[in-house]
């Protein structure tokens, strides 16, 4: 059968052919700059699902990958690094993902990048709302005043495209080309460039809106029990996801020098086989796989470094479904499974991937169950559910980690396009850029379009998006038979099967794991409850939220379908289609423990009853328990103080660590620097004395010195 | 006690005095017109050692000490002749041959 891999190589060029033109020529050209990226990114697309089920007809599988490879870097005559692609079923199956969820994505913001027309041009504005009496710099802004924002009356401005709207576009075809090339990449080099060219992509889009400051969270004094406004904005956003990344990207350069150093090769196949072979000790592989891993944390957010995807949602809300859902923090997934097998042969490095990724999940999810902001619940839960993947990868069970990425990717970016939806929807009606909310210790200052307090009652205005978004939240909080709970159910199941195996803290990690189940039902439905159920709470008049339009809600609809029924083709009882797709001839079958699915869908249905308990049908109020609970609420509010722990850290160690080094640069550097210039002047003072200008003084050393060597060679060069 | 004949060393050590007495003058006189007479001195003390080494020892070449000698005879006329030149110049330009005066070169 003749295979069209060959195409694979215009998959990437395609989308970035897009951006170079858009952002060099068409950026005022709104309308042509987005047909022309969804159009690259449209034949992408189609090429990825031919690809893939090339693929599916075993043309490439996970030992025999198809690989096709230029010389790019020629370090010596004989070691030439090639810049590469490689295909196997892992490849083929991200980059249907990618192109689908970016495809639709791009349609989708065509509808999303307009703005209210009062807004325009005042460069704040925008559906990600603004605080004008924002002060720049301060993490912790106060507000003082009690008044309350002054109610909208009539019918709200037109919305006007957003004046950057080809800019967006041109970005998102750079991110789209770096994911797929990444995705593509058939060795870590070149994999490490497009990992940082995500990145970029990243930072670009995060701090798209990069002129605004407003609120970008909230912050419970520990002392007055107040809830204050964080101030901040998209470019700091932007510049904390790019630092802490990169904090975690030096740790992947170091393991790519180390595996360089001590493999001599850096191609996927090659390190595999040497892994297998035993061309590489456990103790080599431990520490490059570590320093990997380093990467991976970073990328895909994981405890210590998840601080930046929950600001990430700064950026417009089709990019934090796009890349901080379904595609980039995925890389850190994809990277491990790509090297793979020099992690199975590296047990204590598995233990660490394992640990991490369980306590990330339960971790991360607890601070979901009481953030306020829409989005923000759902950045808390992309990291948790990353936590699950890299649980399952930790678990030896690379396919159920690569399941669950798939699965997450569709219903994550569709919970994104949902809440992205409502925020829409909430500003076309007029949602004002600062609002007010009670809380038990008084008022506090909230971003009206995002905030969970200031929803409600939606259901019967947005329908379509109401519906999408139960169908995403049950499939995440893995209710059977949705794609969630297959995906969900494999990596409880690997969990149980390493804690069998190795016993001690996979155990540990199963009981996270479970109560992570439960907490993830909870926080999803809690969102579901308080932005479609009820009454409004708003300031404005409900009667002007409508539904989005159609180029969003057709992506919704269509992303719908897989978030809902994609899992079910890695479902056991259907002969688990996605594993014998994943790893071909080492597929063993697999079984499905009742008891354990049981038990997650008890615990699933007990977080939804729960939250419908206290938001739905309020039997108990959401108030009286966190005021019971004081203590644990706030710190699960502030985020565990993780940010004022790194800001101390920053203000005190690392400051203080600086000022040590400056003292060292400009004492003991600078002293060596200036000393050899001071040595210099002082012995040119001291010899300039013998410089007396008068010729019998230069005769008479001459004569000296002549009589000295003559003295010299008559007695002791022959003797006396 | 008998003297003993004259012979090579005899020269070289007058030589080596008229070397030495050049070299102190040369060294010791502030006066540029004594520091030239002084190296005229040292220039006849090799001279004389020339002379000396061509009719004391045999070699190949007979005369050629004899001329070096009318050689260095010439350069020492040449020199003695830009010498005084340069004295009269300096003298032109500084109103002083004395050469702890002239100091131009000092660091």
């Amino acid at each position: 059968m003749p295979n069209n891999f060959a195409l694979a190589w215009l998959i990437p060029l395609l989308p970035f052919l897009a951006f170079a033109i858009v952002g060099i020529f068409l950026q005022r050209k709104h309308v042509l700059a987005s047909l022309i990226v969804i159009a690259a990114t449209t034949v992408s697309c189609g090429i990825s699902w031919l690809i893939f089920f090339q693929v599916l007809g075993g043309a490439a599988d996970a030992h025999h990958p198809w690989q096709s490879a230029i010389p790019w870097l020629a370090l010596s005559t004989t070691t030439v690094l090639p810049f590469g692609i490689l295909i196997d079923p892992l490849a083929a199956m991200m980059l249907v993902v990618v192109t689908t969820v970016s495809l639709l994505v791009q349609i989708y913001s065509r509808g999303y990048l307009w703005e209210p027309e009062a807004d325009h041009g005042d460069g704040h504005g925008g559906h990600d709302a603004v605080a004008h009496e924002a002060a720049g710099g301060d993490t912790h802004g106060t507000h003082g005043g009690a008044h309350h924002a002054p109610v909208h009356v009539g019918p709200p401005p037109p919305l006007v495209r957003d004046p950057a709207y080809g800019r967006f576009f041109a970005y998102l075809g750079l991110f789209t080309a770096a994911m797929l090339g990444l995705v593509l990449a058939n060795n870590l080099l070149v994999m490490y460039m497009f990992w940082e060219g995500v990145g970029l992509g990243s930072y670009l889009l995060i701090g798209f809106w990069f002129n605004r400051i407003h609120q970008t969270g909230s912050y419970i004094d520990p002392k007055t029990g107040q809830e204050r406004p964080i101030t901040s904005g998209p470019a700091e956003a932007a510049k904390k996801a790019f630092v802490t990344t990169r904090f975690g990207d030096f740790g992947f350069l170091l393991g790519i020098l180390w595996l360089w150093w001590h493999a001599g090769t850096l191609e996927f196949t090659s390190l595999t086989a040497l892994a297998e072979n035993g061309g590489l000790t456990a103790n080599v592989l431990t520490v490059g796989c570590l320093l990997l891993f380093m990467g991976a944390v970073g990328k895909s957010a994981q405890f210590p470094l998840h601080v930046w995807l929950p600001d990430a949602m700064e950026g417009p809300t089709p990019v934090s479904a796009l890349i901080h859902a379904a595609t980039m923090v995925a890389a850190g997934v994809y990277l491990v499974g790509r090297t793979f097998p020099l992690f199975e042969h590296a047990p204590a490095a598995m233990l660490t991937v394992a640990f991490i990724g369980g306590f990330t999940a339960i971790f991360a999810a607890s601070m979901g169950l009481v953030s306020t902001d829409i989005k923000r619940v759902m950045a808390f839960s992309t990291v948790s559910q990353l936590g699950y993947m890299m649980l399952a990868a930790g678990a030896y069970a690379e396919g159920a980690s690569a399941f669950h990425l798939f699965t997450h990717a569709f219903f994550k970016a569709l919970l994104f396009l949902t809440a992205g939806s409502v925020i829409y929807a909430l500003h076309r009606a007029g949602a004002p850029h600062v609002g007010y909310v009670d809380t038990p210790n008084g008022q506090a200052q909230i971003v009206p379009a995002q905030d969970l307090r200031a929803m409600g009652g939606l259901f019967r205005r947005m329908p379509i998006t109401a519906w999408t978004m139960i169908i995403a939240s049950l499939s995440l909080a893995g209710i059977p038979p949705l794609s969630g709970f297959w995906s969900k159910d494999e990596i409880l199941l690997s969990t149980l099967h390493a804690a069998q195996q190795y016993g001690g803290i996979y155990w540990l990690l199963l009981i996270f794991a479970l109560v992570t189940v439960f907490m993830t039902a909870f926080y999803m439905f809690r969102v579901v409850f308080m932005t479609f159920g009820g009454t409004f709470r708003g300031s404005m008049d409900p009667q002007y939220i409508r539904e989005s339009p159609p180029t969003m809600t057709i992506p919704l609809l269509i992303l719908a379908v897989p978030s809902a029924l994609v899992g079910l083709w890695g479902a056991p009882q259907l002969g688990n289609g996605f594993a014998r797709f994943l790893e071909g001839a080492d597929f063993h079958g697999s079984e499905m423990d009742f008891v354990l699915a049981g038990i997650s869908t008890v615990l699933a249905l007990c977080g939804i009853g729960l939250a419908y308990a206290m938001y739905g049908a309020k039997t108990f109020s959401a108030e009286a328990l966190t005021a019971r609970f004081r203590p644990i609420y706030v710190t699960l509010f502030n985020r565990y103080w993780i940010d004022e722990l790194y800001c101390w850290l920053m203000d005190t160690f690392i400051i203080a660590v600086a000022f040590g080094m400056s003292w060292f640069d400009r004492n003991v550097v600078d002293g060596v620097v200036n000393g050899v210039g001071k040595a210099t002047t002082v012995a040119g003072d001291w010899l300039r004395g013998l410089q007396t200008g008068r010729i019998p003084s230069y005769a008479l050393a001459v004569a000296g010195g002549l009589v000295i060597i003559a003295f010299w060679a008559v007695f002791f060069r022959h003797g006396l | 006690m008998a003297l003993a004949p004259i012979g090579l060393q005899h020269f070289l050590v007058l030589a080596a005095i008229l070397f030495s007495i050049g070299m102190y003058g040369a060294l010791s006189r502030t006066n540029a017109v004594g520091v030239l007479l002084s190296i005229e001195l040292m220039l006849n003390a090799v001279n004389i050692m020339m002379v000396a080494f061509a009719c004391y020892i045999e070699t190949q070449q007979p005369l050629a000490g004899q001329m070096f000698a009318i050689f260095i005879m010439t350069v020492a006329a040449a020199e003695a002749a830009v010498g005084l030149a340069i004295v009269i110049t300096v003298y032109r330009l500084r109103q002083t041959i004395q050469v702890d005066e002239i100091d131009l070169l000092k660091g």
